[in-house]
């Protein structure tokens, strides 16, 4: 990361901002865990499901996951993540209080993990059981049982 | 040293990522360390996110640098 770049970003993120998105996060998307989801008792009996899932994403997926992030949401999650600012110096650049990076990066994490999760569904990485279907969408009846 | 206020899963876990984030302060720090040292769910709840922090990042590294620094500064200049 360069002294210029970072400068750069400052500069850029001056204009005051106009959000529609409430701040508030409602529980179900900040406080979405795939971690839990991953320990779910359907899925006793991988090994180790969490490590499982991880090697199974590809970073394709995660890019994807990413880009599809609410910008307000997906700023934070980049410029620390993938970035390693501190919560100061983003708060600098976005020009909020340090509080709010820290809700919009719990939120915007919980909604990549939400997205990370349906999409493992979908691709079919994550195989559920019949007991899990109530709370979970209905397999595909081509997938092999 | 001082003693260390031991914490339950549920206070561990509100703290996890602001931790894992290096963002927390020397206390709630040692708090949160100590549980991870004693709870084998947290513990492996914090290696998860640890993971996925890394993966992001090294997706992240795969597209180009430029183009990256790029995407990034677009997203900032509609704010
Ligand atoms: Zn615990």
């Amino acid at each position: 990361m360069t002294n210029t770049f970072i400068s750069d970003c400052r500069k850029r993120a001056v204009r005051p901002q106009t959000e529609t998105f409430s701040e508030n996060p409602s529980d179900a998307e900040t406080a979405f865990s795939l971690f839990e989801e991953l320990h779910q008792p359907f899925l006793f009996g991988w090994g180790n499901p969490e490590k499982e899932f991880l090697n199974k994403l590809l970073r394709e997926d995660l890019m994807k996951a990413m880009d599809a992030l609410p910008e307000l949401f997906r700023i934070v999650v980049m410029l620390s993540d993938l970035e390693g600012f501190s919560y100061h110096e983003m708060a600098e650049i976005l020009k909020v209080p340090v509080g709010t990076v820290r809700s919009r990066l719990a939120r915007g994490r919980g909604l990549l993990q939400k997205a990370l999760w349906r999409h493992a569904k979908e691709a079919g990485l994550i195989k559920e059981s019949k007991k899990s279907s109530e709370r979970l969408y209905e397999k595909d009846k081509n997938d092999r049982l | 040293m001082k003693k260390i206020k031991t914490i339950g899963c549920e206070e561990a876990l509100k703290h996890l990522l602001t931790y894992l984030d290096r963002e927390l302060g020397p206390v709630k720090r040692r708090e949160v360390e100590h549980h991870i040292e004693i709870c084998r769910t947290c513990f492996s709840r914090a290696e998860f996110e640890k993971l996925l922090k890394t993966q992001i990042r090294e997706a992240g590294r795969e597209t180009a640098g430029a183009e990256f620094e790029n995407k990034i500064k677009t997203l900032l200049g509609r704010f």
